[in-house]
C-alpha cells in the first residue's frame, strides 16, 4: 500500500468507525467522492458480519435505575386472595408512606413496604405504621432495589470512574446497627463468645454499626452469613464496605 | 368515319391510357409504423373498488338510450364497483350499470378529467375483465410523456435540456414497446412502476414540454428494426450495470464506468455517495415485513436476543451485491436482487437505494453497522444523473443516447 493510500485508509478507518453518520460530511464525503467504487470495495468491504441483539429484556435489565439485592421490607399481607393484596396495597399507597410491592410468591399473595438496607430504618417505618393503628406488619428479609448510584453499585470497568475504590470494596456482615454506640459493646461481646469471632464497629452518618468478617468473594461471605443467621443473629444481612474509608 | 378512322381513334385513346399507366410513380416509403401520432391505454387502476371523478371539461357519454354531456357543473362524482354494479354518484346525476363492457367517456375538445384528485388528458374508460374493473386513460402519447418524463429526471433547470430529451426519447421508446407488447388485452402499460410513473397534467413542466415536442416521433430501436423494452435508472454511482441480452432487451450497456473526462457523470446526484447506520432489529424487522420470519418468532428474539450473521455471497462484475446469506438462529435465508435492497429498506419502509455498497461492523455496537452505498437504482440502462452530467458538459442528447445505449439507434417513426 502506497503513502497516500494509507492516509486514505487511516481516514476512511476512522471516519467510518468512530463517527459515521447518516448524513454524509467533511472528510468522509471528499473521501467517498473522491473514490472510485470498487476500490472501496475491494479495500475496506467486510464481506461478512455478526451482529448480537442482547434483546429487550436484557436490555430493560440494563436500564434499570437500581439493582437487585439481599435487605429488608416491611409485610403488610399475606394471602391467596389476589383482590385482598391488591386492596391492602392501595390502603397503603394512600398513606403516601414508601414504595409499595404486591407480589406473587408460589401462590401467596404479598403486600410489602420500602426497601431497607439497614435494620433500624425499617424498624423505623415499622413504629410508623403502628403509629398509624397497623399493628400487624412485620419484618421480612427479601430481595429489595437499590439505586444503581448507591454505595455498592458499579463494577469499576462499567463505570470507569474512581475505580480503585472499588476494587478496595470488601464483603462483610452486618449484623447490628444503632444510634448509641455504647449499644455496640453488648453485641461484640456476644459475638465473641457465640462464635469466637471479632467484629468491628464502624460509623455512617448518625448511626453505629457492628460488622463481621472479611470477604473478598460474595460466595464466601454468603456462606458466613448462613453461620451468623443459624447462630443467634437471625437478622444479619451482607454488605459492602471500603476498609480503608471506615 | 371510316372504320379505320375509328381504329385510329381508339388506337389512340388505348396509347393514351397505357402510357398513363406506365409512367414513373414517386417511391413510396415503406411505413411499416403507424404515419399518425399513436393513442396509448394507461391502467390508473385495474382493481377499481372506490373512486372520485371529475369532469375538468366538457365530456360526452354515450349509452343506448341517450348521450349525455358532463362538465363541471356536475361536480364530483364517487364511483364504486360493488357486487357486479358500477356507480357513478353526483349531486345531480347518477349511473349505474351492471350489463357492460365498457363505459368510455370521451373529452369533446381536448378535455381534461379528475380522477382521484389527479388531473388526466383523454379519455377515461371503464371496462370490466371478469369480476374486476380497470380504468384506462386513453391519449395521445405525446400528452402520456408530459406525465412521466417530469417524474423521471429533474426538469427545472434550461441546462439539464439535453438530458430531458434523451430521457424523453428512453421514456416514448418505453412505451411504443408496450404499444407493441401491451400488459393486457385492455390496456398497454400501468401508471405506476410496474412500468413508468404516470401523473397526468399535474407534474407537467415547460421544459419537458418542449423536449416532446422536439423528440415527437423518435425512438430508440434495434439495428433490426425492433422495439425495445428499455431500461433506464437515477444513479449509476459510477459503475454501469451489465445487462443480458435477451430478445425484449438486446442492450449491452454494462461493466463500463460512468466516466467523461475523468469526472464520473452523474457525480452531481444527491445518491452519488450515501451512508446509513442499521441496527439487527431493522434487518429483524424487514424480515418478518417481507414474510421471511413470523412476527411471534421476532418478538420471541427481539425479547431474549439474537445473533444475525450477515455475509455476502457474491458480488456482479459492477460491484453490486449479487446474493447475500442471512444465518438467524438456526435459519438460513438467501435473498438476491431485489429482495437485498428490501432486506436493506429504512425504518418507513423505502428499499435501500442500491445493491452497490459496502457494510462495516460497528465494534462498539455490536447490534449495529454502517452501510456505505453508491447510485440509485439498478444501474442498467441510462444513468439519468449521468445524463445530466453530460448535458452540463454540452453533450446533445443523440451523444447522450448512443453513450448508454451503443447498440441501439435513433429511429424517427412519425
Amino acid at each position: 500500500m502506497n503513502h497516500k493510500a494509507f492516509i486514505l485508509s487511516s481516514v476512511f478507518c476512522q471516519v467510518i468507525l468512530v463517527s459515521l453518520r447518516a448524513q454524509i460530511s467533511g472528510d468522509l464525503k471528499q473521501f467517498l467522492w473522491q473514490n472510485n467504487f470498487s476500490e472501496l470495495i475491494e479495500n475496506y468491504a467486510e464481506e461478512k458480519i455478526t451482529l448480537q441483539d442482547e434483546g429487550l429484556w436484557q436490555k430493560q435489565f440494563s436500564q434499570r435505575s437500581y439493582r437487585e439485592e439481599p435487605g429488608l421490607r416491611v409485610q403488610l399481607f399475606a394471602g391467596a386472595v389476589e383482590e385482598n393484596a391488591q386492596t391492602a396495597a392501595a390502603d397503603i399507597r394512600s398513606l403516601s408512606l414508601d414504595s409499595v410491592y404486591v407480589l406473587e410468591e408460589n401462590g401467596l399473595f404479598k403486600v410489602q413496604l420500602g426497601n431497607y438496607q439497614e435494620r433500624l430504618a425499617a424498624e423505623k417505618m415499622l413504629d410508623q405504621l403502628r403509629f398509624r393503628e397497623i399493628t400487624n406488619a412485620w419484618i421480612v428479609q427479601t430481595t429489595i432495589h437499590v439505586p444503581k448510584d448507591s454505595v455498592n453499585q458499579a463494577l469499576p470497568a462499567e463505570s470507569g470512574e474512581d475505580s480503585s475504590e472499588y476494587s478496595q470494596l470488601i464483603y462483610t456482615i452486618q449484623i447490628f446497627v444503632t444510634r448509641d454506640a455504647a449499644n455496640t459493646e453488648q453485641v461484640l461481646q456476644s459475638l465473641q463468645n457465640r462464635l469466637e469471632q471479632e467484629g468491628w464497629v464502624i460509623r455512617s452518618g448518625d448511626f453505629w454499626k457492628v460488622v463481621v468478617g472479611n470477604f473478598q468473594e460474595e460466595a464466601a461471605a454468603r456462606e458466613f452469613l448462613n453461620l451468623l443467621r443459624s447462630s443467634g443473629f437471625p437478622d444479619a444481612w451482607l454488605t459492602q464496605v471500603n476498609p480503608s474509608r471506615e | 368515319m371510316q372504320i379505320w378512322q375509328w381504329r385510329t381513334v381508339l388506337l389512340f385513346f388505348f396509347l393514351l391510357f397505357f402510357g398513363a399507366s406506365c409512367a414513373k410513380r414517386p417511391i413510396t416509403p415503406v411505413e411499416v409504423l403507424p404515419a399518425k401520432i399513436p393513442t396509448i391505454r394507461v391502467a390508473l387502476t385495474d382493481q377499481l373498488s372506490r373512486g372520485s371523478l371529475q369532469f375538468i371539461d366538457a365530456y360526452q357519454l354515450r349509452l343506448e338510450e341517450a348521450n349525455y354531456l358532463l362538465d363541471s357543473t356536475l361536480g364530483n362524482f364517487q364511483v364504486s364497483w360493488d357486487n357486479g354494479q358500477l356507480t357513478f354518484r353526483s349531486d345531480s346525476r347518477f349511473f349505474s350499470f351492471e350489463q357492460f363492457e365498457r363505459i368510455e367517456f370521451t373529452a369533446l375538445n381536448a378535455g381534461e378529467f379528475n380522477w382521484m384528485g389527479i388531473s388526466y388528458q383523454g379519455k377515461i374508460i371503464f371496462v370490466k375483465n371478469q369480476n374486476s374493473v380497470a380504468v384506462i386513460n386513453e391519449l395521445l402519447l405525446p400528452d402520456y410523456l408530459k406525465g412521466v418524463v417530469p417524474h423521471e429526471i429533474p426538469s427545472h433547470s434550461e441546462e439539464y435540456y439535453q438530458a430531458v430529451i434523451s430521457q424523453t426519447i428512453a421514456a416514448a421508446t418505453y412505451a411504443y414497446y408496450s404499444l407493441k407488447n401491451p400488459a393486457s388485452a385492455y390496456f398497454d402499460l400501468y401508471a405506476d412502476n410496474r412500468d413508468q410513473i404516470y401523473q397526468g397534467t399535474r407534474i407537467k413542466t415547460p421544459l419537458v414540454d418542449k423536449a416532446v415536442t422536439e423528440s415527437m416521433g423518435l425512438f430508440l430501436q434495434t439495428a433490426g428494426g425492433k422495439p425495445v423494452k428499455i431500461q433506464y435508472h437515477s444513479t449509476c454511482g459510477g459503475m454501469l450495470d451489465y445487462l443480458p441480452i435477451t430478445e425484449q432487451s438486446p442492450i449491452q450497456t454494462g461493466n463500463i464506468k460512468d466516466q467523461s473526462n475523468e469526472r464520473v457523470n452523474c457525480e452531481i446526484s444527491p445518491q452519488y455517495r450515501w451512508t446509513k447506520q442499521m441496527t439487527a432489529q431493522d434487518l429483524l424487522d424487514n424480515l418478518t415485513g417481507m414474510g421471511l420470519v413470523t412476527s411471534a418468532q421476532a418478538e420471541q428474539w427481539k425479547n431474549q436476543g439474537y445473533s444475525l450473521k450477515l455475509e455476502i455471497l457474491s458480488r456482479k462484475s459492477s460491484g453490486r451485491v449479487e446474493k447475500i446469506r442471512i444465518e438467524l438462529a438456526e435459519q438460513e435465508i438467501i435473498l438476491s436482487e431485489w429482495q437485498i435492497r428490501r432486506f436493506l429498506a429504512d425504518k418507513q419502509g423505502n428499499p435501500q437505494f442500491s445493491s452497490l455498497f459496502i457494510i462495516k461492523s460497528s465494534p462498539k455496537n455490536p447490534d449495529k453497522f454502517h452501510v456505505i452505498g453508491a447510485g440509485f437504482g439498478h444501474g442498467r440502462g441510462m444513468c439519468q444523473w449521468g445524463a445530466i452530467g453530460l448535458a452540463l458538459r454540452g453533450k446533445p442528447y443523440n451523444e447522450i443516447l448512443s453513450f448508454y445505449y451503443p447498440e441501439l439507434q435513433l429511429t424517427k417513426l412519425y
